[in-house]
């Protein structure tokens, strides 16, 4: 790692190197001294990380100095050392931006030195975080979060590349399992609002009466049970992004101050009176049809135009063709990796039966029978008999068998005959058919 | 001959290295003398501004060596500077500082072989 660079600017020499000489006692720090405060200017290319300022300096005021280092390196912490005992002047430096105020005394490279390690400490967190946060990013890339090349997905990226170049708000709708909030996650973490936070917030699972408390936040003592203030997800995703998922399920006096919220583009804890800015995007899911919601009476019209945005309708899987191959290899190689197994590929029966299927619960549910595939599978081939499909919804079973009209018709009518014992005139009679229509359909496919 | 200053916190300062002690102690040997013949000037001067200035520059320096009858008279100096009380008085306590400043750096001059 690079070295702690610290900069002493110090008008008294003697005192100045005593510093500079204390705080290099740290292998990790780097410590330049100057006389300066023009000095300090000229070197900031070296990039400190904390900046010993005296308030008197022979050029410029160590106030001067900090408002100077705020127009162009705020991030930088500058700790005033001073002589000057005049709490006013320590109270007009804190609030200019000073990092901390230390009077020169005994004590003062104790706290310099303590101050330093703080800073240290800060610094390599925010820089884990840093790093943590770039890799979210490259996560939610559009490539790698949403896969497969299809023409229903290739528009979504085509919709979602739109909705990262402002701060639109954004409808995504679909059915359960199509990732609807890995939509959200990608265009937040791919906008100019991906430094910030993403909260996300799934409305039917708050209950009613503390939903609002969620979203903007609560004063001590605003209702029993509230015993310290609780800061809102508007206020969490400031600058960032506030995902609102099943969106339909809230209620419609919520839905009145959520409008109102999105119209003012400003909050108030519960219990507070203070009025808080919020600069927060908007995406909202939901897998139910809104504007039908609206005619039910169920969802504010006014909201649901305030709300819609840029509509993203995912599709389901079942139209996506192709998809469901490229999505099974990646839900099988993600798997063998996160589990340590050797590599494990589908065999052509097996993705025949895979593409055949409807997929009613979509990618969450092919995601469920890729692994569970992959370990029922003893080697590296999966077969057909390895699949296994857990839809509660027999119809979809029954078309996915991909017959033709004639193997449908035998089908059906070997079934109703074994429910009614082989009994042809009441299978008949189910069926709204002949008697001799059986017969000879018997007879036909043998059966 | 009783020490008229002290090393103490200087050592505290460079975590106990003597090497880099003494170096201190030479920086201190060709500063100090040159700030006080400023100070005196100012204050021949009566440019208490400056005189102010240059005393709250040095204060921690003389702080840090402890010169004997000299560092707590240094901050009434210092006091008096800034607040511009009993200016008369000035130059007086200047000088007996400024005496007693001489015999430390004779002292540690010969405690190094300077």
């Amino acid at each position: 790692m690079s070295p702690f660079k610290i900069f002493v600017i110090e008008d008294d020499v003697f005192y100045g190197q005593l510093l500079k000489r204390h705080l290099s006692l740290n292998p990790d720090s780097e410590v330049f001294h100057f006389e300066t405060g023009n000095e300090c200017l000229q070197n900031m290319h070296l990039n400190p990380a904390m900046i010993s300022l005296d308030y008197r300096l022979p050029d410029i005021s160590g106030m001067e100095v900090m408002k100077k280092l705020n127009d162009d390196y705020s991030d930088i912490p500058v700790i005033i050392v001073s002589g000057q005992e005049d709490i006013n002047t320590a109270i007009d430096l804190l609030k200019t931006g000073a990092y901390d105020y230390f009077v020169k005394d005994d004590n003062t490279k104790d706290r310099l030195w303590n101050a330093a390690n703080k800073i240290k400490e800060n610094r390599n967190l925010k820089s884990q975080i840093d790093e943590l946060k770039s890799e979210i990013v490259k996560k939610y890339e559009f490539g790698k979060i949403i896969k497969g090349n299809s023409v229903a997905i290739k528009q979504i990226f085509a919709l979602m590349e739109k909705a990262v170049k402002s701060k639109i708000t954004v409808s995504v709708t679909g059915e359960t399992g199509t990732g609807k909030e890995l939509v959200a996650k990608a265009i937040h973490y791919n906008s100019n609002q991906r430094k910030n936070t993403f909260v996300a917030l799934n409305v039917s699972a708050i209950p009613r009466e503390l939903i609002e408390s969620e979203l903007f936040g609560h004063e001590k003592g605003s209702f029993t049970g509230a015993n310290a203030r609780r800061i809102g997800k508007f206020e969490l995703a400031s600058k960032g992004t506030l995902f609102l998922d099943e969106i339909a399920e809230m209620d419609l006096n919520m839905q009145t101050k959520l409008l109102r919220v999105l119209q003012e583009r400003e909050i108030t804890r519960v219990g507070g009176n203070s009025v808080i800015k919020v600069d927060t995007r908007i995406i909202v899911a939901t897998n139910k049809n809104l504007i039908e919601e609206v005619k039910k009476g169920n969802f504010r019209e006014d909201l649901y135009y305030r709300l819609l945005g840029l509509p993203i309708e995912l599709p389901p899987l079942r139209v996506r063709g192709n998809d469901i191959l490229i999505l099974a290899k990646y839900f099988a190689d993600e798997f063998c990796k996160e589990n340590g197994f050797q590599k494990k590929i589908l065999s052509d029966n097996a993705k025949d039966k895979l593409v055949k299927y409807p997929y009613p619960g979509n990618v969450r549910e092919l995601r469920a029978i890729v692994e569970l595939s992959v370990v029922m599978a003893d080697d590296d081939l999966i077969e057909e008999h390895h699949i296994n499909f857990n839809s509660t919804d027999s119809l979809s079973d029954f078309i996915m068998e991909d017959l033709s009209l004639a193997e449908y018709e035998r089908k059906i009518i070997k079934y109703f005959l074994e429910k009614n014992n082989n009994n042809v005139v009441l299978t008949a009679k189910r069926l709204g058919i002949g008697k001799s229509t059986i017969y000879r359909l018997l007879k036909e496919n043998n059966i | 001959m009783d020490k008229l200053y002290s090393i103490e916190k200087i050592l505290l300062y460079v975590g106990n290295d003597e090497t880099q002690c003494e170096e201190m102690i030479d920086l201190f040997i060709q500063i100090i003398p040159k700030e006080f013949n400023m100070l005196e000037q100012a204050i021949l001067d009566k440019n208490w501004k400056q005189a102010y200035e240059i005393s709250h520059r040095i204060k921690p320096s003389i702080e840090i060596l402890q010169i004997k009858n000299a560092t707590e008279e240094f901050t009434e100096l210092h006091t008096k500077l800034h607040q511009q009380i009993d200016l008369d008085s000035v130059p007086k306590l200047f000088y007996e500082i400024f005496n007693n400043l001489k015999k430390a750096l004779t002292q540690i001059n010969q405690d190094y072989n300077k």
